[in-house]
């Protein structure tokens, strides 16, 4: 694995351990206030029913919350460890989705899946693709001020997939069709993937839409798939 | 214990809130802030004794947090809270300003502990 590979992954396994420590933190804080609930009953108080409900209910979601958090993670393991060759267009959008949310969140930047109806299978390395794509994210939001909003957009069509990942005001409205021809030049911090794109039989075409930065990373369906 | 006033801050609303419910069933003062603009805020209109201080929240973080308390009320006592795994290295210097850190989960009782040490110390 490339050393910028490894260094993303282990940005993203670091993010998704540090919320889940979070999650754990407020569990542990949760059931640590039922049993303080259950010790004033003993002492004769009468504990709130709706508070403890209200407890639990915290528990309830904050499981949820962590589970969530390790099968987006446990996805990303098994695309490794499998070298896992294909995936749906939608698969790998909810992966890159769910392991970047938090740092969109961090940026304070509100970030947004929008999955497509007509799912369909692209076959390459996935941990390849999911690098790319996650690389792709990442720019657009170390570029979107806080309080912005990304959205990534996933589409299958004449036999391509395009993931459009727009940010600002560009990410409002249709998915855009572009082709090469509409993109600019690379930004410097995207550059160095062209090295990935070509084995993948990718194409990453980059547009400052004057309201935003509009990434469309261009691949091929599986045979047959349109 | 009961005239300990004290400042949680975190972005995870339902950790500070939760701690804060469990720290007031102990007698202790505590309120709660979900970012760092609002601790500086709150710190400003009624400063407590100790404020426990997540590091890493959006916008501003707990370290920029902790400069300004330096500044303005060094006589405030804060303990950092971190959700790492474990502190590097270069983390194990407490940074200027902190009395101690603690790595989230926390133990309340641990917690209290440090807070007493916090508090008693010059």
């Amino acid at each position: 694995m490339e050393t910028r590979e490894a260094a993303m992954i282990g940005r993203l396994i670091a993010g998704i351990t540090h919320e889940t420590k979070n999650v754990l933190a407020i569990i542990k804080e949760s059931s640590g206030l039922l049993q303080d609930i259950l010790r004033l009953k003993k002492r004769k108080d009468v504990p709130n029913a709706e508070q403890i409900e209200k407890v639990a209910s915290r528990i309830k979601a904050q499981v949820a919350r962590g589970n969530e958090q390790l099968a987006a993670l446990n996805w990303l393991a098994h695309s490794m460890s499998d070298r896992s060759s294909s995936v749906g267009v939608n698969e790998l959008s909810s992966g890159a989705f769910n392991l970047m949310q938090r740092l969109a969140r961090l940026k304070q930047v509100e970030f947004e899946l929008q999955p497509t109806d007509d799912d369909a299978t692209i076959d390459a390395d996935v941990v390849r693709l999911f690098f790319v794509l996650a690389t792709c994210i990442e720019y657009c939001l170390e570029k979107e001020p806080a309080k912005g909003r990304i959205v990534l957009r996933p589409k299958a069509s004449r036999g391509e997939a395009i993931l459009k990942i727009a940010s600002g005001s560009a990410g409002e409205g249709q998915a855009t069709e572009r082709t090469e021809a509409d993109g600019g030049p690379l930004p410097p911090e995207l550059a160095d993937l062209e090295s990935i794109l070509g084995p993948l039989g990718a194409k990453l075409v980059f547009a400052d839409a004057g309201v935003g930065t509009e990434l469309h990373l261009i691949l091929p369906l599986r045979k047959g798939e349109t | 214990m009961k005239s300990w006033k004290v400042l949680l801050v975190d972005d995870e609303e339902e950790f500070v809130t939760t701690l804060a419910e469990r720290l007031k069933l102990r007698g202790i003062d505590a309120s709660i802030a979900t970012n760092g603009k609002a601790a500086l805020a709150s710190i400003g209109a009624d400063p407590p004794h100790l404020v426990i201080l997540d590091v890493l929240m959006p916008g501003l973080g707990g370290l920029a947090v902790l400069d300004q308390i330096r500044t303005t009320d060094p006589k405030i006592k804060v303990i950092l809270l971190t959700g790492r795994g474990a502190i590097h290295e270069d983390d194990e210097r407490v940074p200027p300003g902190a009395f101690d850190y603690l790595i989230k989960p926390v133990n309340i009782d641990d917690l209290i502990e440090k807070m007493r040490e916090a508090l008693d110390a010059p």
